[in-house]
């Protein structure tokens, strides 16, 4: 009787061991897509353009913007900010951006291009 | 009866043009600016009016769908339909429902400043009622309607301003003849932007002001009306949340016709 609880002790010991240690790899997998996502960003940092747009006058502009300028072929994505009165432009890699096709972009918006900031 | 269902028609007619404006700003007082090209709006709402004269009361129920599209920049095709429950109480409550005339509205920007301080449009539109509604609530008579509106817009404050005119059954199909409407709205807002930029408020005070206007018609047929009306938007990315109370504070009219109460809108807005 007490071998049949000690082998029961020991599978029980033995699961939560497997546990901890499934538990442990989940953390270093996370770990390392973190490590990943840093590094995405750092690549996608380096292609990122930001530009003063006037006319924007509430958060519902935002979409209004970023629903234009993403139709360009060489835009990965875009994030507007009415508030600061600008848009942070994430370039696809070896793409380039014509300012002139922006410019076009922005005014289908009813927005006006502004100055590029360098940060 | 007919006779005073009648200018129940009228009154309900003048008072509930629903903006489609895409930004802040009015809440029933449409904007002089233009969505962007290929920018849906989505709106709608639920309106409450109770009108009472010495003997009748009317309280109607509307909720009004609204689908507007920018075919490019500078120009908007906007069109509604609303579905009304009206109950109207004389000696007994007589319950009537169904669709109100479909209404389309063609608007133009013909100019827009975009500054680092403030925005200023000017757009004028055309509009009218398609009369295919429900022959209980509907009159099924055109009325066109020509208007032009303006906004300025200082950074985080909103003015907004709406004049319009209705012709009255422009084909003249009915014989008693209804008066024309002038109506001149003007909307203040401030929009408040809260933890990011993707979060704001807004209150806003309307002033909605509405005469009938016809040489032809008969002075007892003929009212003036005017709200104070405060409200508040909340929005959050493409999605507006708004409520505005308008309180009648001027009236004129005779005797037989009905007066407005107060009234209830409370919308939603969607924008892709």
């Amino acid at each position: 009787m007490s071998n049949k609880y000690s082998l029961l002790f020991t599978i029980i010991i033995i699961n939560i061991s497997n546990l901890y240690a499934q538990t442990e790899i989940d953390r270093n997998v996370a770990n390392i897509q973190n490590e990943s996502s840093i590094t995405m960003v750092k690549r996608v940092v380096l292609d990122t353009l930001t530009y003063t747009v006037y006319g924007m006058d509430c958060p519902g502009c935002n979409s209004a913007l970023e629903k234009q300028i993403n139709k360009l072929s060489s835009v990965d994505y875009s994030v507007a900010d009415w508030l600061h009165q600008e848009v942070m432009i994430v370039v696809k890699r070896d793409s380039t951006i014509k300012e002139k096709e922006l410019f076009e972009k922005i005014k289908k918006a009813n927005f006006t291009l502004g100055e590029e900031i360098i940060r | 009866m007919t006779f005073e269902i009648k200018n129940i028609r009228i009154i309900f007619i003048l008072i509930f043009f629903t903006s489609f404006s895409v930004q802040a700003g009015g809440i029933s007082v449409d904007a002089g600016l233009t969505p962007g090209q290929d920018r849906w709006i989505l709106r709608t709402q639920y309106q409450y009016m109770k009108m009472q004269n010495s003997n009748m009361t009317t309280q109607n129920h509307m909720v009004p769908l609204i689908i507007a599209y920018g075919v490019t920049s500078n120009f908007t095709l906007m069109a509604r339909a609303m579905y009304i429950n009206r109950i109207i109480t004389m000696n007994d409550a007589v319950q009537k429902s169904g669709f109100n005339d479909a209404f389309i509205l063609l608007k133009y920007k013909v100019y827009r400043e975009n500054t680092a301080n403030y925005v200023i449009g000017i757009a004028p539109y055309i509009a009218s009622n398609i009369p295919i509604g429900n022959a209980d609530i509907s009159d099924r008579t055109w009325n066109p309607e020509f208007g032009l509106s303006m906004s300025y817009r200082p950074r985080f404050w909103a003015i907004d301003f709406t004049s319009s005119y209705t012709l009255k059954d422009a084909l003249k199909k009915t014989d008693d003849q209804e008066s024309d409407n002038l109506s001149l709205n003007v909307a203040f807002s401030s929009i408040i932007p809260l933890k990011n930029s993707n979060l704001a408020f807004s209150p806003v005070l309307e002033l909605t002001y509405n005469k009938e206007f016809n040489s032809n018609v008969k002075e007892s047929k003929k009212q003036e009306v005017m709200f104070f009306s405060p409200g508040l938007t909340f929005i959050k990315s493409s999605l507006i949340l708004e409520a505005l109370y308008q309180i009648p504070v001027f009236q004129q009219t005779n005797v037989s016709l009905m007066k407005s109460k107060s009234r209830i809108l409370i919308g939603l807005r969607f924008m892709f």
